[in-house]
C-alpha cells in the first residue's frame, strides 16, 4: 500500500520529484565535501608550512654557546661535545616518529675562514617499520633553491667527491658549477649553488662522512634539524610538564605538541637538548589556528545553507499537496496514516538525494583537494553515512510542519476552495 | 493599482512572503560575509605571516658590520626594520655574545620570542638567554652593569646571548652607526623590489631573502584564497537554488488570482510585471537587511578568528555586488516562474481544476 502510494506519487510528477532529489543531493554534496575539506585542511596546510624549515633543533647539551640573531650565527663556536651519528635515527622511533617528516644532521668545521658543513644530502635508511626511507637537507628545507644539483653522497671511483656551495660564498670566491675547489687539502667538485636566505648561503656543504674524516671526528654530528608535524600549542601545551599530575603528563606526552615531541627526542637521545624553533613553531601554530577557525566557520555557513535549502524545498512541496491530503482524509484516511504515507515518501526522497549527494560530495572534496593542494583529500567513510542520515532528518523536519497544518484543516473547506 | 496589488499581496500572503524574504535575506547575509572574508583573507593571512618575522636579512658581505643607515632606508621604502649589533663581553670566565637591539623596533619583527619578565628594556637593563642560567634581577658588571629584566627563549641564537639596548652595545663595541645584522620585513608584494633597491644602494652588505618564510607565505595564502573562493561559489550556488524554489512556488500558488486577472482582461506581460516588481522590491529589502546583518557578522567573525578590534566595515562595492547578485537571482527565479502565466487558462483555473 505504502509502496504503491509512493510509486504513484513519483509517476504523477516525475520531474518535480527529480528536482527535489537533485536539490537534496546538492545540499548533501556541499555538506559532505565541506566537512571533508575542513577535516583535512589542517594537515594539508601543516605540510605546506613545513616548507619553512625545521621546527625543532637538537644540540649536544654541553655544546658551547653561539651568538647571533635568530638563525644568524654572528660569532664562531668551538663545540666540545657531539651527538653520535648512530643515535640520529632514534628520533624516528619515538612515539610520534611518523610525524617526523625530515631529519637533517650537521657537523660544522672551519677551514681557515671557510665555514664547512657536513650534511646528509639524500640519506637512505631503514625506518622502524623496515621500509627504506630517504631524508636529508633538501627534505627539511624544500624552499631552498639549488642551481645545478644537490651533491651525491657517494660518487663512482675515480671521480671527484662532490659539494654544494652557498650563494654568497660562491659570489665572493667566484666559484661556478663544475669548478674544482680545495677544502682541507682535498679536491671537491661544485655540483650546485644553494640559495637559502640564512647562513647556509655563506657555507660549503659536503657529505657528512667527508667532514667527519677530514676533521677527525668520526661518527659524530653537532646539530640535528628536525621537521615535525605538530598540533598548535594551546595553554595546556605551555604548562611546565614538571607540575603536571601523572594523567595530565600522559595526555601532554601523547599529543603532538612541538614541546612534547622535543621532550621525547631528548629522552630518546641522552645528552642532547631539543628546543622548538620558536620563530617557526609559534607562527605555524598561530596560522593553523586561524585556518581551522576560518574553515569551521565557512563549513557552518555551508551546512546552514544546505540545510535551509533542503528544508524549504520539502516544505514548499508539502504545502502544495494540501488538496491531495484533504482527499485522502475525506475518503477516510486517519491523520496517522496520512503522515506515515508522506513521511515514507519524504524519507525516500531524502535517502535518494542523500546517497547521490554523499557520493558526489566525496568526489567534490577530492576535486577541491586536487585543485587547491595538488593532493587528494581522503574522506572518512563514516562521513557520507552521517550526511545521508542528516539529509533524511532535515527533509522530514521540513515536511513536518506543513503536513501537520494540512491534516488539521477541515477537508471539506480545502476541497471547496481548491487550494 | 500597482501598489495596491503589492500591498494586498503583502497582507494576504504574509507567511509565504516571509519565507521568501527569509531565504533571500539569509542568502544576502551569507554572500556579504563570504565576500568580506574572501576580500580580506589575503591581508589577514599576510598579517598572520608577520609572526614569522623578517623576510629579508641584511648581513655583512665583507668585513664585520654594515651601515646602520640600511634600517632607515628600508623604513623609508615602506618596510619595518630592526638593526642588531653583536659584540661580546666576559661573563665569569667565558666570553659571551652580547647583542644590542632597539626594543620598540624589534618587537613587531620578533613576536615569537618567549620572554619571562619584560621585553621592553631601557638603558642599564638587559635580557638574558635562557641557556645562560641567569635570573631576573641579576646584575651583570661586565655588560655595562645592567640588570636582567627578562629571560628570553627563541630556539635560536638569542638563547645564549645577553640582549642589551642598542646604545649600550655601541659603547661596549666602541663603534657607532653600524649594525651586525638588520632584519627587515617587507610587504610580500614589494619584497623583491625593496631588496633590489637596498642591494644597489648598499653594495657592502648582502641582502638575503628568507626563502623559507617567503615561499611558505605565498603558497599558503594562495591556497587558502583558492579554497575560500571555491567554497564561496558552492555556497552561493546552493543558496540560489533555495531562493529559486521559493519564488517559483509563489506563482504556482497564485494560479487562481492570475486566472481572475486574466479573465478581467489583464495582459500576461502586465501580470508578469507585477510579479517581477514584487520580487525586485522583496530582493532589495532583503539585500539591505541581509547586508546589515552580514556586515556585523563579518566583523564579529574577523574579531573571533583573527583577533583585533570589532570593526564593522561598510564597503559599497560589496553591497553593490550582493545587491546585483540578489536582484538577478530573484529576477531569474520570477522569470522562470512567470513563464507559466502564459499557460494559465482563466476558464480552467476558475472552474476549479
Amino acid at each position: 500500500m505504502i509502496l504503491r502510494f509512493v510509486k504513484d506519487s513519483v509517476r504523477r510528477a516525475p520531474r518535480r520529484k527529480a528536482l527535489i532529489v537533485a536539490a537534496v543531493a546538492m545540499g548533501s554534496a556541499v555538506a559532505t565535501s565541506m566537512l571533508g575539506v575542513m577535516l583535512s585542511i589542517g594537515d594539508k596546510v601543516n605540510r605546506e608550512l613545513r616548507q619553512a624549515g625545521s621546527n625543532i633543533v637538537v644540540t649536544p647539551k654541553a655544546a658551547s654557546l653561539r651568538g647571533g640573531v635568530g638563525a644568524e650565527t654572528a660569532t664562531v663556536t668551538g663545540g666540545a661535545a657531539y651527538i653520535r651519528e648512530a643515535d640520529i635515527l632514534k628520533i624516528k622511533s619515538i612515539f610520534w616518529g611518523l610525524n617526523i617528516t625530515g631529519i637533517s644532521p650537521m657537523l660544522l668545521a672551519h677551514d681557515g675562514p671557510l665555514q664547512v658543513a657536513g650534511v646528509w644530502f639524500s640519506h637512505t635508511y631503514r625506518a622502524p617499520d623496515n621500509s627504506m626511507q630517504t631524508t636529508g637537507i633538501s627534505e627539511v628545507n624544500p624552499s631552498w633553491v639549488v642551481r645545478g644539483a644537490w651533491a651525491r653522497e657517494e660518487v663512482p671511483d675515480k671521480k671527484l667527491p662532490e659539494c654544494v656551495v652557498g650563494e654568497g660564498m660562491a659570489l665572493r670566491r667566484n666559484w661556478k658549477i663544475g669548478d674544482d675547489i680545495e677544502i682541507f687539502g682535498d679536491t671537491f667538485r661544485v655540483t650546485g649553488i644553494v640559495s637559502s636566505g640564512d647562513e647556509t648561503d655563506d657555507r660549503v656543504l659536503l657529505p657528512l662522512h667527508w667532514v667527519q674524516d677530514l676533521t677527525h671526528h668520526p661518527g659524530v654530528v653537532d646539530r640535528i634539524d628536525v621537521s615535525a608535524l605538530t598540533k598548535p600549542e594551546d595553554d595546556f601545551a605551555r604548562r611546565d610538564p614538571k607540575t603536571m599530575s601523572a594523567a595530565e603528563f600522559e595526555r601532554w606526552n601523547c599529543t603532538n605538541y612541538v614541546v612534547s615531541i622535543a621532550h621525547e627526542i631528548e629522552q630518546a637521545i641522552p645528552g642532547t637538548q631539543a628546543r622548538p624553533v620558536r620563530r617557526i613553531a609559534d607562527s605555524e601554530g598561530k596560522i593553523l589556528d586561524r585556518i581551522g577557525g576560518l574553515m569551521a566557520l565557512i563549513t557552518l555557513a555551508a551546512l546552514l545553507s544546505a540545510g535551509l535549502t533542503v528544508w524549504s524545498l520539502t516544505a514548499t512541496t508539502m504545502m502544495e499537496r494540501r488538496g491531495e491530503i484533504a482527499i485522502m482524509q475525506a475518503i477516510g484516511a486517519s491523520r496517522a496514516s496520512v503522515a506515515t504515507l508522506l513521511g515514507v515518501e519524504v524519507s525516500l526522497i531524502g535517502l535518494a538525494g542523500g546517497v547521490l549527494g554523499a557520493v558526489t560530495g566525496v568526489e567534490l572534496a577530492r576535486f577541491v583537494g586536487q585543485s587547491v593542494f595538488h593532493d587528494s583529500i581522503a574522506v572518512s567513510p563514516i562521513l557520507p553515512v552521517l550526511i545521508v542520515i542528516a539529509a533524511v532528518v532535515v527533509a522530514l523536519a521540513g515536511a513536518s510542519q506543513p503536513v501537520r497544518r494540512a491534516v488539521n484543516l477541515e477537508p471539506a473547506i480545502v476541497l471547496r476552495e481548491g487550494v | 493599482m500597482f501598489f495596491r496589488f503589492i500591498l494586498r499581496a503583502l497582507r494576504y500572503r504574509k507567511q509565504r512572503l516571509l519565507l521568501a524574504f527569509g531565504a533571500l535575506a539569509v542568502a544576502a547575509a551569507l554572500a556579504t560575509v563570504l565576500f568580506a572574508i574572501y576580500g580580506s583573507v589575503d591581508k589577514r593571512f599576510h598579517e598572520q605571516f608577520g609572526a614569522y618575522g623578517a623576510n629579508i636579512v641584511a648581513v655583512p658581505g665583507s668585513g664585520s658590520n654594515i651601515p646602520l643607515g640600511i634600517a632607515a632606508a628600508a623604513e623609508k621604502l615602506g618596510a619595518s626594520a630592526a638593526p642588531f649589533l653583536v659584540t661580546s663581553a666576559h661573563l665569569g670566565n667565558d666570553m659571551i655574545p652580547v647583542a644590542g637591539f632597539i626594543p620598540y623596533k624589534t618587537a613587531p619583527l620578533t613576536p615569537y620570542w618567549h620572554v619571562q619578565g619584560s621585553r621592553d628594556i631601557h638603558e642599564g637593563e638587559c635580557l638574558a638567554g635562557e641557556q645562560l642560567g641567569l635570573h631576573i634581577g641579576d646584575t651583570l658588571g661586565a655588560v655595562a652593569g645592567c640588570t636582567v629584566k627578562g629571560i628570553v627563549s627563541t630556539g635560536g641564537a638569542e638563547d645564549g646571548e645577553i640582549l642589551v639596548p642598542y646604545a649600550t652595545a655601541v659603547s661596549l663595541a666602541g663603534v657607532a652607526n653600524v649594525a651586525s645584522v638588520v632584519e627587515i620585513r617587507a610587504p610580500s608584494d614589494g619584497l623583491e623590489s625593496i631588496r633590489g633597491t637596498l642591494a644597489s644602494r648598499y653594495p657592502s652588505a648582502q641582502f638575503r631573502t628568507v626563502r623559507a618564510v617567503a615561499e611558505a607565505e605565498a603558497g599558503v595564502v594562495l591556497k587558502i584564497r583558492a579554497a575560500v573562493f571555491l567554497i564561496t561559489l558552492l555556497i552561493l550556488g546552493i543558496t540560489t537554488l533555495c531562493v529559486l524554489s521559493n519564488f517559483s512556488e509563489m506563482v504556482v500558488e497564485r494560479a487562481k488570482e492570475i486566472g481572475i486577472l486574466k479573465a478581467l482582461g489583464a495582459a500576461e506581460r502586465r501580470i508578469a510585471g507585477f510579479f517581477v516588481s514584487e520580487s525586485a522590491v522583496l530582493a532589495l529589502v532583503a539585500t539591505i537587511a541581509g547586508y546589515t546583518v552580514g556586515v556585523f557578522a563579518a566583523a564579529a567573525i574577523g574579531k573571533e578568528i583573527f583577533g583585533g578590534d570589532f570593526r564593522p566595515q561598510t564597503d559599497w562595492f560589496v553591497f553593490l555586488i550582493v545587491a546585483a547578485v540578489m536582484l538577478s537571482v530573484a529576477a531569474l527565479a520570477t522569470a522562470i516562474a512567470a513563464s507559466r502565466i502564459w499557460n494559465i487558462h482563466a476558464a480552467v483555473i476558475l472552474r476549479g481544476e
